[in-house]
């Protein structure tokens, strides 16, 4: 039988497999909200 | 100050110096001196990286900027957030899995010793005055705020840097960094609840943004292509990208920081709270600026700010007119006052026409302010022809010293001086890493003990804060220092961080091109600089262009002409790449 092993995530992984893939999008989504939010208060405040 | 503030300051500084000495106290070792045995968790190292970049410079004159120009300074901020994934992707696991000290090593595995060495140069150079420009800023400030002699501030400041970041080395810096950026945190969210609170009774938070939006302060974000328009939505994405890279990639007071973390994923996530956090923590300290620029709508606030050139003129020949000045100031901010209290009451009426209206009025005695401020710094030129004629600086300071309670007074002091001994601390203990492991062992002493070279690394730390100290003596000719830190790292940046991006991504340019295009490089940024009008903001783009530019045309050149055999050999140097 054949099994196949699958390594276990180190800090070596290939950044953008696993779960750093997702950190940097939150990272850039939280930047966009942020940019859309100040707009949205200079434009209220306007 | 009171005796309670500067027990409050005394108390904070002493604690921070006593805090960082003792746990740094095992610091024996190069690894734990220099890089704190690779051993911080994420957070120490994300505070760390913040606190070296928030000098005091911006510390003090950030809110100034929001009080002159509102918030658009946040966009300056907007590519850092991008800079910090794409250097977690591609720079920070090749420094980490070659286990270097500097970032500069790393252009030794690809590239070769000479690359590597003017590297080290450029950015020692680039350092070493920025340092002196660190010390100088807050003794300056502190100079107007105890009336001490700038020349004595300077030193204070620049002897209680040295002393412990050469008796605890990196780990001493990292530590008290976390205490400094939550005291600096702690006294500014003070600030801002002592701004609000002391607004007139019937003026509310959300009536203070209606003042600040109505006088087009809380315009964030500019959306129009201006090239003219210093900070706007796309000079914020692609310059503020540029600098943030050439910033946390290749300089070594960053990249240094950054090291530190136990692991990989310690130190990317350090730099994933660092890209999540700076923006916001940026609009906070600007909207402190903003509502203290709201609270001097209610109060009359000097027509200059800098107190020492008041003081000047005040003593000049110049002083009735200075004084005329002053009257036309305070009637104009009566009347604006009035203005103030009819447009929050149409509002509050919900009538558009008559908001309008006093809309109008606002900004036209706002106008009328300004052209009384521009009057007053003709009169501070006439009296001093070397007068600084930029008084944002002292905005925020003008304020905590007038107007924050006891106690608070010496809290928001003690924030100055941490800030500035944070960023100079981890400046100088940059500058030592670099010069004892990219030139002592490296070209003088290469079988130099780990004991040796840490000797060597506290001598050359106290040596590079003597050397910031001797430069802050002669940093007042520099005028504004906030240009004055920008244009100095922007002549140097684009130059490093093209150096390291035809590392990263010209794999088929060899050492010997891209030696060659770095001095290219730096000399078309210092042609740049002293010949044409362009802006230094374009210079790190400028730089970074040339050396891609003059290293791939040179590189072409060498294959033409024989001088190598198809880049074997920079084959087996790409370990990192």
């Amino acid at each position: 039988m054949v099994t196949v092993n699958t390594p276990r995530p180190t800090d070596d992984t290939p950044p953008l497999v696993r779960s750093w893939g997702v950190i940097y999008l939150i990272v850039l989504l939280v930047l966009a909200a942020v940019i859309v939010g100040l707009y949205i208060l200079g434009w209220w405040y306007a | 100050m009171s005796g309670i503030d500067w027990l409050v300051l005394g108390f904070t500084l002493a604690s921070i110096v006593g805090f960082g000495l003792y746990k740094s106290r095992a610091s024996s070792e190069l690894q734990r001196y220099l890089l704190a045995g690779r051993a911080l968790p994420w957070y120490t190292v994300a505070f760390s990286i913040m606190a070296t970049q928030a000098s005091a410079i911006t510390f003090t004159s950030t809110p100034g900027q929001a009080f002159a120009d509102g918030l658009r300074f946040v966009q300056y901020y907007f590519g850092l957030p991008i800079a910090m994934v794409v250097l977690s992707i591609t720079a920070i696991p090749i420094y980490r899995r070659l286990k270097v000290y500097t970032a500069y090593e790393y252009l030794e595995h690809r590239f070769d010793l000479k690359t590597r060495t003017l590297t080290s140069i450029i950015f020692l150079v680039q350092r070493g005055l920025g340092a002196g420009i660190s010390i100088y800023a807050p003794s300056i400030i502190l100079s107007v705020m105890l009336g001490w002699d700038v020349r004595i501030t300077s030193a204070v400041i620049g002897g209680a840097i040295i002393l412990y970041t050469t008796t605890g080395g990196v780990k001493a810096v990292s530590w008290t960094h976390v205490q400094q950026l939550t005291i600096v945190m702690l006294g500014m969210a003070a600030a801002f609840v002592t701004a609000v609170v002391l607004l007139p009774e019937d003026v509310s938070f959300p009536d203070a943004l209606a003042v600040a939006g109505a006088l087009g302060k809380l315009h964030a974000v500019d959306f129009h292509l201006d090239w003219d328009n210093r900070y706007n939505f796309w000079s914020g994405i692609i310059g503020g990208l540029f600098i943030a890279l050439a910033y946390f990639g290749t300089d070594q007071s960053q990249v240094q920081r950054t090291l530190t973390g136990a692991s990989l994923r310690q130190s990317r996530l350090a730099m994933m709270f660092n890209g999540l956090v700076k923006v916001p923590m940026q609009f906070f300290i600007l909207l402190i600026g903003v509502m203290v620029f709201v609270f001097y709508q209610f109060t009359v606030p000097p027509v200059v700010f800098n107190p020492v050139e008041t003081e000047r003129v005040r003593a000049s020949g110049y002083r009735e007119e200075y004084a005329r000045l002053e009257e036309a100031h305070a009637r104009v901010h009566a009347a604006k006052a009035v203005v103030l209290r009819d447009y929050l009451a149409a509002r509050e009426a919900e009538d558009p026409v008559r908001t309008e209206a006093a809309r109008n009025a606002l900004s036209a005695a706002e106008r009328q302010s300004g052209a009384i401020r521009d009057s007053a710094f003709a009169v501070l030129r006439a009296a001093n022809p070397l007068a600084e004629t930029v008084d944002t600086n002292y905005v925020f300071l003008t304020f905590i010293l007038n107007h924050l309670p006891v106690g608070l007074v010496g809290l928001l002091l003690a924030c100055v001086i941490a800030a500035s001994m944070s960023s100079g601390s981890g400046e100088l203990s940059a500058l030592a890493t670099t010069t004892v492991v990219d030139l002592y062992r490296r070209h003088f002493r290469p079988g130099a003990t780990d004991d040796e070279t840490l000797r060597v690394s506290r001598w050359a730390m106290a040596g590079w804060g003597a050397y910031g100290v001797f430069f802050a003596q002669f940093a007042d000719q520099l005028g504004s220092l906030v240009e004055a830190v920008n244009i100095l790292g922007s002549l140097f940046y684009g130059t490093m961080l093209g150096i390291f991006l035809v590392a990263f991504f010209f794999r088929w340019i060899s050492g010997t091109a891209v030696f060659a295009a770095a001095l290219a490089g730096e000399a078309v940024v210092l042609w740049f600089f002293a010949a044409t009008d362009v802006s230094w903001l374009w210079y790190n783009v400028i730089g970074c262009a040339a050396v891609c530019c003059v290293a791939a045309c040179v590189e072409v050149g060498i294959r033409m002409s024989g001088g190598r055999k198809g880049g074997r050999m920079h084959g087996t140097r790409q370990q990192g790449g």
